[in-house]
């Protein structure tokens, strides 16, 4: 039991962390970790079958679980892990590990909308004492704990069995549920104001309002949205560069013929 | 213009080949760590994958702290496309070095306007086609258990996204390098900059527009049985009046150089808040 509970684990921290580690690679998906899943548990068979089959429900963006969505690597670890221990068919498997991939994507979504934000502070004193080392540290510590510590909780999850885990899952008030839910979709907007600020100006600032209208009344997708921005500030760019233009003509005309001047005025 | 590219492709050095190399190679790893989580996103990732640059480009320790602060705001990009930007990126960075006249805010200004069309672009051309496309050859010969394929899933996923990033990578440093040196002789930095900071500013006003959401389920039941939503009524004064109103918000508690930690907390904190009195 324990080493089938750390052979999964392993399986998902490769699968999991191993995605995000190099070029978001898709190793995640159910067809690639039932394999990794299979091999460690030694039945490479019914990992890839079990992997096609999730992989085959998994396809879309499918919301199954409750009011957390299950997190497909999960469900494919642990639905392979049931199915090396007693055979059931894979609707079953899958049945069986909704409520562990539904723990398990509660803790990312706990990992990256609460705990992480956290982090911010240490940035901006890391590169405001241009320590780059320090930067990387961090960098490959927060790679590490971002997926250790679900990971844990689903190394725990296994041991502890189904049952209490669909307890715990279902025993999470929904009010904590929707607060972090809430601060995941609102938090992107102090990030983003510190662009704000960064290209801010006040003469130009309509042209945000502009973007902002473009895509939430028009709904436009936002390469239509460069589109227009461009046709709009081409015109507006090219404009300038004939006002500069101008300018500096007449800057050399005037610097050319200063004489001239002086009879015009006399004469007139 | 073609004279113009070959004259640049011709003078990209063995210096230059060798720094696009070592951000290409760098480029798979900018999203290991999430450091900053939804605030920051992968701007510490940005960070390592620029490096190569950023150690060339600027001269001294204090340019390279100010380099490190410009790119530690908030960034998330479909990797596989993400070179592309990161190539412009560069070759602003060069500009930037060379001539002291620069204005950096066109590097952020570009960074924020490329985020969302090319992660659009690259979302549906790979999480959508390419992925269903391996997926669809791949799921039947697993089933029939091939242990080549979900390694074949990968490499069909992988390699055309390899390919690519190398691409965009060298492509858009090859842009950046012969438009900037355009602009630069001709003395309209400044127009630049200006059309940098338009785009910039309209591409972050869809960016809120389109990251931070905001709904909430309060209803009033009227006795007629008829049911008015807060939601519509918030619709109706303004869509996303809540997003706008947070994030002018910040800008301006920004401006009065709050600490954005503090904005964080303050977010999170409020978020709890509402879901607690039940709001959302």
């Amino acid at each position: 039991m324990l080493t089938n509970a750390i052979l999964c684990a392993l399986a998902y921290f490769i699968c999991y962390a191993g995605n995000y580690f190099w070029a978001q690679n898709m190793c995640d998906r159910p067809i690639v970790a039932g394999l990794v899943a299979g091999i460690l548990l030694g039945d490479i068979q019914t990992g890839l079958i079990m992997g096609a089959t999730l992989e085959a429900i998994f396809m879309g963006a499918v919301n199954i679980g409750g009011n957390i969505s299950a997190e497909p690597c999960a469900a494919t670890v642990f639905a392979v892990y049931m199915a090396t221990q007693s055979s059931v068919d894979a609707d079953t498997a899958l049945a069986l590990a909704v409520p562990i991939s539904m723990l398990s994507a509660f803790l990312f979504t706990l990992m990256n909308n609460v705990l992480c934000n956290f982090q911010a502070p240490w940035v901006d004193r890391l590169c405001e004492k241009n320590d780059t080392k320090g930067l990387y540290r961090l960098f490959w510590g927060t790679w590490f704990f971002r997926f250790f510590v679900p990971v844990l909780v689903f190394f725990v999850g296994i041991l502890a069995g189904s049952d209490a885990i669909e307890a715990f899952v279902n025993g999470i008030p929904v009010v904590i549920l929707n607060g972090i839910s809430t601060a995941g979709k609102l938090l992107p907007a102090v990030g983003i104001s510190i662009l704000m600020k960064m290209v801010w100006q006040k003469e130009l600032a309509g042209y945000f309002f502009l973007g902002f209208v473009l895509f939430k009344y028009l709904g436009l997708p936002h390469v239509a949205i460069v589109v227009i921005a461009l046709v709009i500030l081409v015109p507006i760019c090219l404009r300038d560069k004939q006002l500069l233009d101008l300018e500096k003509r007449t800057m050399n005309m005037a610097a050319a013929s200063p004489s001239t001047n002086e009879e015009e005025d006399f004469l007139s | 213009m073609t004279t113009a590219n070959s004259a640049v492709k011709a003078a990209m050095t063995a210096e230059d080949k060798k720094m696009l190399e070592r951000i290409y190679w760098r480029s798979f790893f900018q999203m290991a760590g999430r450091v900053g989580g939804q605030v920051r996103m992968h701007a510490v990732g940005i960070i390592f994958t620029l490096a190569p640059a950023l150690e060339r480009y600027c001269k001294t320790p204090e340019k390279h702290r100010e380099a490190l602060m410009r790119h530690s705001t908030f960034f998330n990009i479909t990797q596989t496309v993400s070179t592309f930007c990161l190539g412009l990126v560069t070759a602003m960075e060069r500009e930037a070095s060379e001539d002291p006249s620069f204005d950096v805010s066109a590097i952020t200004a570009v960074k924020t306007s490329l985020m969302g069309p090319m992660s659009a672009i690259g979302d549906s051309l790979f999480w959508g086609v390419l992925r269903l496309l391996a997926a669809s050859i791949c799921i039947p010969l697993a089933q029939n258990g091939l242990i080549v394929a979900p390694l074949l899933f990968l490499a069909i996923y992988n390699i055309p996204g390899m390919v690519l990033r190398r691409y965009l990578l060298f492509t858009g440093y090859t842009m950046g390098t012969t438009f900037l040196k355009e602009i630069a002789g001709s003395g309209a930095m400044k127009i630049l900059t200006k059309g940098a900071s338009i785009l910039g500013l309209i591409m972050v006003g869809a960016m809120i527009a389109s990251n931070v959401n905001f709904t909430t389920p309060l209803a009033f039941e009227f006795t007629d049985g008829s049911v008015a939503t807060i939601q519509s009524y918030l619709d109706t004064v303004f869509l996303g009046l809540v997003p706008l109103l947070l994030s002018l918000g910040c800008l301006w508690a920004q401006r009065k150089n709050i600490n954005t930690n503090y904005l964080t907390l303050g977010v999170f904190v409020l978020s709890i808040l509402l879901a607690l009195i039940g709001v959302v």
